[in-house]
């Protein structure tokens, strides 16, 4: 029996949206903020107060997972879950009989937290997040303010708007919905869509404002920058190559390709 | 230097990012350079100059992420101390880069103590969850811990940006007089690729690489605007991935 609306889920991932990250710690990690999310539809499901605190109980614990694809899906998950275990609450089964167990909530967070925060953290903040920073770049270097409000603000908006749909898929499907933003057809071709726009931006980007100089003035001016933005993009290419090997470390990348520049400087050819 | 006011305010608008007190909204503020710039250019009243460097910073961002929350260095706060470096001391704005990096491992290092806090207002949790308190869950998975950290940030960034930036300004200003500053300059300016390498590592396969190589190529021999560039990127895309369905089934 259904007792749970769509406003409801959608309350819980506005609290799941606020909570995030702050009370982060190193007991739970985000397990407070996930029952932060859940209080009002707790409330409503278990009217009696020993059931509730069990319910609070069950849910103070270690959570971790990216905001949007693992943690507005889980919520949904987990109410729905929640729902269900009130549901045969009141049928009055105890509790080794109940279908959906303390262990049973306990291992689908766990078991699916990991997942999607995978795909999450490639496809917001890896993806999503750089196409609109790309797209603003230009704005940025030229000085206008909009360069950093346009992708803030854009981002924000399109993660949440998503994030929104993918709690209501998750409470309407429970764990068919992750099955569905992990390896489902529709969500891999719109990912892979992204990760492709996504590199040609970063390829347009790279042409117009890595600012690679090279020091000879015997070739004309044209020819100079498209030679200039050639040798940016095998320097890349080369670091790619380097930190494919070594690890993706930032550090790593910067004394690497301070070596190489130190070399081109000594040679006089930047 | 900077005045008392425009250190306070730089120092309340980084600890509210590093709190997390705007939700998920936080996240691009805190992981890119770009909306600290802003609001750091407003303070020190050049935003054109502020955003110009946010951007170049950014270019060094570009692949970092942050599995777990866990930064080495914090974009934020990087470009939070490049800017007013880059101001005062009157420098090529290529050296902002380096700058930032520096002062974003240094970010990278205060910023874990919240988390420690949180770790000791989570026995107030506990105890709420016991008693089943909602009020009072409300005060301490939020109130508390967004208190417990602008209490920590504030007074420390108010004393980095007032007696701590002035230092650096001081040092830049004596290597912009040494035979190493332009070398430094020219590094500095060519950190901004790790980025990008790191970038295409975060986005895509290695199979797409070739996006990147042929847009790059493409665009150095165009001339146009970036949004006309994202559309025709968009349909490229669009067909290159149903193409690749088709030819699966």
């Amino acid at each position: 029996m259904k007792k749970l609306t769509k406003h409801d889920i959608t309350r819980a991932f506005n609290r799941w949206w606020y909570a995030n990250e702050i009370p982060n710690n190193h007991d739970y990690l985000l397990g407070p903020s996930l029952l932060f999310a859940l209080i009002p539809i707790l409330k409503k499901l278990y009217p009696n107060q020993e059931d509730l605190k069990e319910a609070y109980q069950r849910h103070l614990s270690y959570f971790n997972t990216q905001a949007i694809w693992g943690g507005a899906t889980l919520t949904g998950i987990v109410s729905s879950l929640e729902e269900e275990r009130c549901d045969q609450f009141q049928r009055e089964l105890n509790e080794n009989e109940l279908e959906v167990s303390d262990s049973f909530i306990s291992m689908t967070k766990t078991g699916l937290m990991g997942v999607l925060a995978g795909v999450g953290d490639t496809v917001d903040s890896g993806t999503v997040q750089y196409i609109f920073i790309t797209l603003a770049l230009p704005w940025a270097f030229n000085g206008y303010w909009i360069g950093a409000l346009y992708p803030w603000i854009g981002f924000i908006l399109a993660t949440y708007s998503y994030g929104n749909y993918f709690a209501l898929l998750g409470y309407l499907k429970g764990r068919l919905a992750a099955v569905d933003l992990v390896s489902g057809k529709h969500s891999r071709m719109f990912t892979e869509v992204l990760s492709t726009l996504g590199l040609i931006l970063l390829g347009y980007i790279g042409a117009n404002y890595l600012q690679i100089e090279l020091r000879s003035n015997l070739i004309s001016l044209n020819l100079k920058y498209f030679i200039e933005g050639l040798l940016s993009l095998g320097l890349i290419l080369i670091v790619h190559t380097y930190l494919s090997k070594k690890g993706l470390d930032l550090l790593k990348g910067m004394i690497f390709i301070t070596i190489i520049v130190c070399a081109l400087l000594i040679f006089g050819i930047l | 230097m900077l005045t008392i006011l425009e250190a306070f305010l730089l120092s309340l608008s980084i600890s509210i990012i590093l709190s997390r007190g705007l939700g998920y909204a936080s996240l691009m503020a805190r992981f890119t350079p770009m909306m600290m710039g802003l609001l750091t250019g407003l303070i020190l009243n050049d935003i054109p100059n502020a955003l110009r460097i946010s951007a170049l910073v950014q270019l060094l961002y570009l692949g970092v992420l942050a599995p777990g929350g866990v930064m080495r260095s914090e974009p934020a706060v990087a470009v939070s101390f490049a800017i007013p470096i880059i101001i005062l001391t009157n420098v090529d704005i290529r050296l902002s880069v380096i700058i930032a990096f520096i002062f974003g491992v240094l970010g990278g290092f205060i910023y874990p103590y919240r988390i420690k806090l949180n770790s000791k207002i989570i026995r107030l949790t506990e105890k709420n969850v016991e008693e089943g308190n909602d009020k009072a869950l409300f005060k301490t998975i939020i109130v508390f811990p967004l208190l417990a950290s602008l209490a920590l940030y504030i007074p420390v960034f108010f004393l980095l940006y007032w007696l701590i930036l002035p230092i650096a300004v001081y040092i830049i200003q004596y290597v912009s007089t040494t035979f190493i500053y332009s070398a430094l300059v020219v590094v500095s300016g060519a950190l901004t690729l790790v980025g990008f390498a790191l970038s295409i590592h975060v986005m895509g396969k290695s199979s797409q690489i070739f996006f990147f190589v042929g847009s790059f190529i493409v665009a150095l021999l165009l001339n146009v605007n970036i949004f006309t560039y994202a559309l025709f990127g968009l349909i490229i895309s669009i067909l290159y991935v149903v193409y690749k369905e088709r030819r699966v089934n």
